[in-house]
C-alpha cells in the first residue's frame, strides 16, 4: 500500500459515507491526508476526490469489522463516528489500517498510537451519553415531553434505547440544538429527524410549578455545612445547566424561562 | 399547607440520610408501566454540597415519638411538621420521574404513633404508586426498627432496596444516643430482609414469576463523629455487616452538630469530612480490592493517617510487597498498588498479552504514575523510581487534606491543621505545618 497522499476525501458526513471512503483507500490502495464531510470542507490545496456512498459497499466494510477483527471493533468504530473527536475519520481509517492486519488483538491494543485515539473518543462519547441520561429534562406541553440538549458528541441515537424504554408509553421528543436534530417517540415508534429550530406553547402552571417542586428539593436537600460549590461543578458541567431548573441562575425568571440565551454558559 | 411547603419540609428533615443510588437493580420496561431501572444507577443531579442527586429523597412524615438526640426530628425538637397523604407522595413522584428529574423514590419516615403505624403508612404510598400510578422506577424504602416482619415482608415485595440505619457504631453508643432503639430491634429486620432476599432467589429460581423481594438488597449507614468510637471500630464493624448480613452497601455520615447536649459534640464542631472520605476510601478497598479491615487498620494504629488514603498508607508499610511487576503479577497484586485502579488493573491484564508494558503506555491504561512508579517495575523501567523514602511520602500525600484556596483551608482540612489555624495561625502556614509534621512521622514510622 503507498504511503500517505496529498488528497483529501470527500462524503456526505453519514456513518455509510464514511464507510465507503474506508472501502476506496483498502481497495484503491491509497492513504489519503484526511477525510472531510462535503459540507465542512474548506478550500485547500490538496487535491479532493468525493467518495459516493454505495449502500453495499458500506455492507462490506461493516461486515469486515466483526469478521476480521472482533465484534467489538463494530461499536468501537461506530462510537468514534458518533463522536466529537478532532479527525475522527482519519482515527477509524488508521486504525482499521492497522486492525485488519493485526485483528483482534488491536482491540486489546489500548496503549498503541492507532488504537488509543478511538478508545478515547468512545469514552467521551459514553460519558456524554451517560451524564445526558440523568441531566437531561423534559417538560410538558399537553401531555407531550419535550426536552432540549446542546451535546459536543452525536448522542440522540444512544438515548434512543434508554428513554424509549423508560417513557414506553409516553409522547416525547428530544431536540438536539448542536447536531439540529431530534428523537421523537410516538405510537411506540422512534425516529431520528433533521430539525432546524423547535418552537414550544408557553408552559403551563402545572409545569412551572413542577420546577418550582424541584427545585425546592433541590435547594432544600444540600447540607449548608458541607457546600461544595467546586464539587458541584466537576461532577455536573455548567454546560449542561441551561435546562436543569434546580441550579442556580436567575432564579424565579429562570423557572419561566423555556430556554436560556445561548450565552449563558459563559457567564 | 400546601404540597411545596410540606416537601421543603419533609426534604429537609431527611438530608441527613446519605444513600442516595439507585443501582442494584436490572427491570426493563414492562407494559402498562412507567420506568425502568438502571444496574449502575444514575445521577440526576448535584445539589449544592456536591453530592448526587438521584432519588427524591424524603421522609413520609417528621412526627416523632423517638427522642434520638443526634437527629433533628426527635420529639423535643422544635421544627415544622408535615406529613404527606400518600397520593401527595405519589403524584409527586411521578410528575418528577416524568420529567427526568429522578430514577425514583427514596422513602423514609418518622416514627408517627408506631413502628407498625408508620410502616402501614409507607406501605399504602407505595402501594398506590405500584399499581394505580404504575410506576416500574426505583424506590429505596427505610424499614422502621421494631415493626412487624409481616410488614418488612410487604415493603421488601414494593421496594428494590430497603434498609435499616445502624444509626451509632456501638451497642452503648446507641443506647446512650437513641434509647428508644436497641441494637436487636435494628439487627432483627437487616436479617430478616436478608433471609427474604436469599429464600426470594431460591423461588426465582424455581417459578421465574415469583414476586421479587428487594432486588437491590438492603444497605444502612451509621453516623461518625457523634460517639466516640475509632475507625478500627467502625471498619470491623462494616466488615461483618457484609460478611454476616450480605449487605449491599454501608454508608457513613460525617456527623452535623444539630442539638446542645452533654453527651454529643459541641455545637461548633465541624463535621469530620475526612475522615468520613477515608472511611468510604477503605470501604472500597474491603469490596473491590481484596483488603481486609485487620490489614488497613491493624494493632500499630486504631485511626487512619489523615494524610494518606488507606491503600497509600498500606503500601507504605509494606515495603516488602514491593516491587510489583505489572508484566507478570496477578491482578490481586496490582491491585495494591497505588495508582493503579480495578479499571487499569483490568486493563493491565488484557493489554500485557499482547506486549510487554512501558510506562507510556500504562499511563495510557489510566494508571497514575506519580503514584506508582514507586511501586513497580515494567519493561523499560527495571527498578521503581530510587529515591529516599521522604521523597515518596511526599509524593503519596493526599493533597486533599491541607489544601489551602484563597487563603481558606478545605473542609477536608486534616484536624491538626484545623487546630493550628483555630488558634490563630494563618491557613496556608497551618497546613503547611500539619503537611511537614505528618512527612516526618511517617518517614520515621516506616
Ligand atoms: S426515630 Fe430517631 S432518628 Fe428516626 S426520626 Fe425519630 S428521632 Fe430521628
Amino acid at each position: 500500500m503507498s504511503g500517505e497522499s496529498d488528497l483529501i476525501y470527500l462524503y456526505d458526513g453519514s456513518y455509510e459515507g464514511m464507510l465507503c471512503c474506508v472501502y476506496e483507500s483498502v481497495y484503491g490502495r491509497e492513504v489519503p491526508a484526511d477525510i472531510v464531510p462535503e459540507n465542512e470542507a474548506e478550500p485547500t490545496l490538496f487535491c479532493t476526490k468525493y467518495i459516493e456512498t454505495d449502500l453495499e459497499h458500506a455492507q462490506r466494510v461493516q461486515r469486515s469489522l466483526a469478521r476480521k477483527i472482533a465484534p467489538a471493533a463494530e461499536d468501537l468504530v461506530r462510537d468514534t463516528f458518533f463522536s466529537c473527536a478532532d479527525g475522527k475519520e482519519r482515527k477509524i481509517l488508521r486504525f482499521l489500517l492497522f486492525a485488519y492486519r493485526a485483528g483482534d488483538a488491536a482491540l486489546r491494543m489500548r496503549a498503541h498510537d492507532c488504537v488509543a485515539p478511538l478508545y478515547e473518543a468512545q469514552r467521551a462519547l459514553r460519558n456524554e451519553v451517560h451524564l445526558l441520561l440523568g441531566f437531561l429534562r423534559f417538560s410538558e406541553y399537553d401531555g407531550v415531553l419535550v426536552a432540549r440538549i446542546r451535546p459536543k458528541n452525536f448522542v440522540l441515537p444512544y438515548l434512543q434505547p434508554h428513554f424509549c424504554a423508560r417513557f414506553a408509553g409516553e409522547t416525547f421528543l428530544i431536540y438536539d440544538k448542536t447536531h439540529k436534530a431530534a428523537l421523537v417517540w410516538q405510537d411506540r415508534r422512534a425516529r431520528l429527524v433533521a430539525l432546524d429550530n423547535l418552537e414550544t406553547p408557553p408552559e403551563s402552571e402545572e409545569e412551572l410549578s413542577f420546577r418550582r417542586m424541584w427545585r425546592t428539593f433541590s435547594d432544600t436537600i444540600a447540607i449548608a455545612l458541607r457546600e461544595n460549590p467546586r464539587c458541584r461543578m466537576t461532577h455536573c458541567p455548567k454546560r449542561y445547566w441551561s435546562e436543569m431548573w434546580e441550579m442556580p441562575g436567575g432564579e424565579e425568571e429562570k423557572l419561566k424561562m423555556r430556554s436560556l440565551p445561548e450565552d449563558f454558559t459563559k457567564s | 399547607m400546601d404540597v411545596l411547603k410540606k416537601l421543603e419540609i419533609l426534604t429537609d428533615s431527611a438530608k441527613y440520610d446519605v444513600a442516595c443510588t439507585s443501582s442494584g437493580s436490572d427491570r426493563g420496561p414492562a407494559a402498562g408501566k412507567l420506568g425502568t431501572t438502571a444496574p449502575a444507577g444514575i445521577c440526576h443531579s448535584f445539589s449544592a454540597d456536591g453530592r448526587c442527586i438521584s432519588l427524591l429523597k424524603v421522609l413520609m412524615n417528621n412526627y416523632c415519638i423517638y427522642d434520638c438526640k443526634y437527629c433533628v426530628n426527635r420529639r423535643s425538637n422544635d421544627v415544622p411538621r408535615a406529613a404527606f397523604t400518600p397520593r401527595e407522595l405519589a403524584e409527586l413522584t411521578i410528575g418528577f420521574y416524568r420529567r427526568n428529574y429522578i430514577e425514583g423514590l427514596f422513602l423514609s419516615s418518622a416514627v408517627i404513633r408506631s413502628p407498625d403505624d408508620t410502616m402501614e403508612l409507607m406501605i399504602r404510598a407505595l402501594e398506590l404508586l405500584r399499581t394505580e400510578y404504575k410506576f416500574n422506577g426505583y424506590i429505596h424504602a427505610k424499614t422502621i426498627p421494631g415493626a412487624d416482619p409481616a410488614l418488612v415482608e410487604k415493603l421488601g415485595l414494593l421496594a428494590d432496596r430497603l434498609s435499616v440505619n445502624i444509626e451509632l457504631p456501638s451497642e452503648r453508643s446507641l443506647s446512650l444516643l437513641a434509647p428508644d432503639k436497641t441494637k436487636q430491634a435494628i439487627l432483627a429486620p437487616m436479617r430478616l430482609v436478608q433471609q427474604g432476599v436469599e429464600q426470594n432467589r431460591a423461588e426465582l429460581a424455581v417459578y421465574r414469576s415469583a414476586p421479587r423481594f428487594a432486588p437491590a438488597g438492603q444497605s444502612t449507614q451509621m453516623i461518625v463523629g457523634a460517639s466516640p468510637e475509632t475507625d478500627r471500630q467502625i471498619l470491623r464493624l462494616t466488615e461483618s455487616l457484609y460478611q454476616r448480613y450480605s449487605l449491599k452497601r454501608v454508608f457513613f455520615s460525617a456527623y452535623i452538630p444539630v442539638a446542645e447536649n452533654a453527651l454529643l459534640p459541641s455545637l461548633d464542631t465541624k463535621p469530620p469530612l475526612l475522615r468520613e472520605h477515608r472511611l468510604y476510601q477503605a470501604d472500597w478497598l474491603l469490596r473491590f480490592y481484596g483488603f481486609s479491615a485487620d490489614e488497613i487498620l491493624d494493632d500499630t494504629a486504631e485511626n487512619f493517617n489523615p494524610y494518606l488514603d488507606p491503600k497509600c498508607n498500606w503500601a507504605v508499610h509494606h515495603p516488602e510487597f514491593f516491587p510489583v511487576d505489572v508484566n507478570r503479577a496477578p491482578y490481586e497484586d496490582l491491585l495494591r498498588v497505588p495508582g493503579i485502579g480495578v479499571v487499569s488493573a483490568r486493563r493491565i491484564r488484557t493489554a500485557r498479552r499482547e506486549s510487554a508494558l512501558t510506562l507510556a503506555g500504562l499511563k495510557r491504561l489510566g494508571v497514575v504514575l506519580k503514584r506508582a512508579r514507586y511501586f513497580i517495575v515494567c519493561a523499560d523501567s527495571a527498578r521503581p523510581l530510587p529515591v529516599s523514602r521522604e521523597e515518596t511520602v511526599r509524593a503519596l500525600l493526599d493533597p486533599k487534606a491541607y489544601s489551602v484556596t484563597c487563603e481558606q483551608l478545605s473542609m477536608f482540612a486534616a484536624p491538626d491543621i484545623q487546630t493550628l489555624a483555630a488558634s490563630g495561625m494563618s491557613a496556608r502556614k497551618a497546613a503547611d505545618e500539619g503537611k511537614e509534621n505528618a512527612v516526618s512521622c511517617l518517614v520515621k514510622a516506616i
